[in-house]
């Protein structure tokens, strides 16, 4: 008997399930759930073919060869490089624009060299907000923050807010997702001496095909993930073919993660998307949950970029501060520091004012 | 429906036969045969006794069956019939003896004094066992004895069994619990302010990125797997809201 039978485990409680082939159902012995034979097995076989796939997708690759190009004799010559002496940045402009101050850590001494080579970017989004723009956008973003040291915009030096252009990898991709969710759908019943809840538990099989175009991932080390994250999203449609006369009057960084370092963060972002693609069209149900995944690419292709970012690090308390701005769309991130004496006062405040009010509450729902 | 309702009709029949040969509505009414002459009377007796000290109306009724009726609906028509006109409110208690189970019925005076949640909970534990045992006339006397004291509860503190009591000056209990929730909000709003100085955050999708029209689902399959079922009670934990009639309340079981 043991040898011909299978066994599972219960999408229910996920203990062992065993059945005998050509019975038309099976019961858990363990939750006492009832299950068709037939849905089990064909649930089983779905995971077994997206376990497959799961494995094909860390194979698959992206084609990063063709991003980036050579710079010509002339292009280059007409290029200088800066490193900080602090940090360490090597930043890049043309031979008429001076880097004052390093982007990354504001040390104000740029050692000049000689350029000696980088990937000519693909493309380049120019800067469209300007300096006025930045700074404009810097000091609103300094407002309606009740823990902002009253001293920090005081010695803030908005002023030496810096244009860069900063390296991305623009990864395109057209994938092939497919996932499994439990999806339930909940029938409440009324009767005049108890409240029934059916829970209807399904298998929803998803799979499609769809193609995410230019995801950006910045190719800095120097410059955090998260910030640059967050200048998010560029409108492409302002997305040129790239020519050194952009780099007039700016600074560019050098990329020091290749596309393939930098490759898995797009993974990962297509990978999620996709999967809330198809759980959108799990429908009609009242609980929706992913229970595996595999996306596939069938073509990855990598292009290299130039962002315009406005850049401003700045000290406090002997710690830098570093803001961006998107300079194609004018969004501002950053992290501003807090006066810990007021992030003290005003939850005290907020307890004391509180506290009165909810012991009258509590009484009266003690006391009703 | 139909069945139920003669049922019914056939059970307050038989119990006004009993009451109106007798003198008066006495508040023991044993149909099942189960308590001496002399138990009643000095049940009776008790029974009369806390009506008058407390202003309110008792009941208990010992039944054969109730047929086809439910015990809800059976102690609520002798509460309203017999029972309801207690200054302070009035409470029956029904005993079915073909399907051992019994119910208490209170009015919507009654159930503010003793209530469902607290109330009723406390005067099973009173009689249950000794119903359980045979001992009907101890069960009956506890049951009252029950009432007397829950009445009692209620006129010295002014709320019923189970709320707490109001006390005199500043509440401790209120404080230690103002201030708790007081310091939670603190930490909230404190995080709450200290999070709203940065908006950096990595980003998870790419749905941005995504080209809508190339789209395209080539499988759609939705497998129903199982059914789960769950049962819940109406009204099981409130001062209220236990499926008795007329704004009151009650509550019963098996022994």
């Amino acid at each position: 008997m043991a040898d011909s039978s299978v066994s599972y485990k219960c999408p229910n409680c996920g203990a062992p399930l065993s059945f005998l082939p050509g019975k038309k159902t099976v019961t858990c012995e363990y939750c006492g759930t009832e299950f068709e034979v037939s849905a089990i097995e064909e649930l089983f076989r779905d995971k077994q073919e997206i376990a497959t796939r799961a494995a094909e997708a860390q194979e698959a690759k992206w084609e990063t060869e063709n991003a980036g190009s050579e710079w010509s004799n002339d292009e280059a010559k007409a290029l200088q490089a800066f490193t900080c002496s602090s940090c360490g940045a090597e930043l890049v402009c043309d031979e008429n624009t001076m880097a004052t101050e390093c982007v990354y850590c504001g040390n104000p001494t740029m050692i000049p060299k000689r350029f000696d080579g980088m990937l000519k970017p693909d493309y380049v989004i120019p800067f469209k907000k300007t300096k006025a723009d930045a700074v404009a956008a810097l000091k609103e973003f300094y407002k309606g923050h009740m823990l902002l040291p009253s001293n920090f915009t005081a010695n803030n030096r908005v002023e030496a807010i810096q244009p860069m252009y900063v390296p991305f990898w623009l990864f395109d991709s057209k994938i092939t997702a497919e996932a499994e969710f439990r999806a339930e759908k909940h029938h409440v019943i009324n009767t005049p001496k108890e409240i029934i809840t059916e829970v209807s538990v399904y298998n929803c099989r998803r799979k499609g095909t769809m193609s995410f175009e230019r995801i950006p991932v910045d190719g800095s080390k120097k410059m955090d993930d998260a910030y640059m994250e967050s200048i998010e999203p560029f409108n492409y449609d302002d997305l040129e073919k790239f020519s050194a006369a952009y780099l007039t009057g700016y600074l560019a960084d050098k990329y020091d993660a290749t596309a393939e370092e930098s490759a898995p963060r797009a993974d990962k972002r297509v990978e999620n998307s996709a999967v809330e693609v198809l759980k959108s069209s799990v429908e009609n149900f009242d609980a929706v949950r992913l229970e595996n995944a595999a996306v596939v690419k069938d073509v990855g292709k990598v292009s290299y970029a130039m962002v315009p970012v406005w850049i401003l690090t700045t000290r406090y308390n002997n710690k830098p501060y570093t803001f961006m701005m998107n300079g194609q769309t004018g969004k501002v991130v950053g992290s501003l520091p807090y006066d810990t004496t007021k992030a003290l006062l005003y939850p005290a405040l907020c307890l004391l004012v509180l506290m009165p009010v909810l012991y009258f509450v509590i009484q009266m729902l003690l006391y009703q | 429906m139909l069945k139920k309702f003669l049922s019914l009709l056939a059970l307050i029949f038989v119990f006004n036969a009993a009451v109106t040969s007798a003198a008066r509505i006495e508040p023991v009414t044993d149909e099942a045969g189960l308590l001496k002459p002399t138990e009643i009377e000095l049940l009776n007796q008790k029974i009369h006794n806390v009506e008058q000290k407390h202003k309110i109306k008792i009941g208990v009724v010992f039944v054969k069956s109730i047929g086809g009726s439910d015990m809800i609906t059976a102690s609520d028509d002798l509460r309203d019939k017999y029972f309801s006109n207690g200054m302070n409110g009035g409470i029956v208690l029904l005993v079915a003896m073909d399907k051992r189970k019994y119910e208490m019925a209170t009015d919507r005076r009654m159930v503010e004094r003793i209530t469902d949640s607290d109330g009723i909970p406390y005067l099973k534990e009173t009689f249950q066992s000794e119903l359980s045992a045979g001992n009907y006339y101890k069960a009956v006397n506890n049951f009252v004895g029950g009432v007397e004291e829950l009445m009692t509860y209620y006129e010295t503190n002014g709320v019923p069994y189970g709320v707490m009591v109001k006390p005199e000056g500043l509440d401790p209990v209120a404080a230690g619990g103002a201030f708790v929730l007081a310091v939670i909000i603190g930490v909230f709003v404190r995080s709450s302010l200290i999070g709203s100085m940065s908006n950096i955050h990595h980003a998870m999708e790419a749905i941005d990125y995504l080209k809508k029209n190339t789209v395209k689902l080539k499988e759609n399959r939705d497998t129903f797997l199982f059914m789960n079922v769950q049962r819940r009670p109406k009204g099981g934990g409130g001062r209220r809201g236990s499926g008795h009639s007329g704004g009151g309340g009650g509550g019963g079981g098996s022994f």
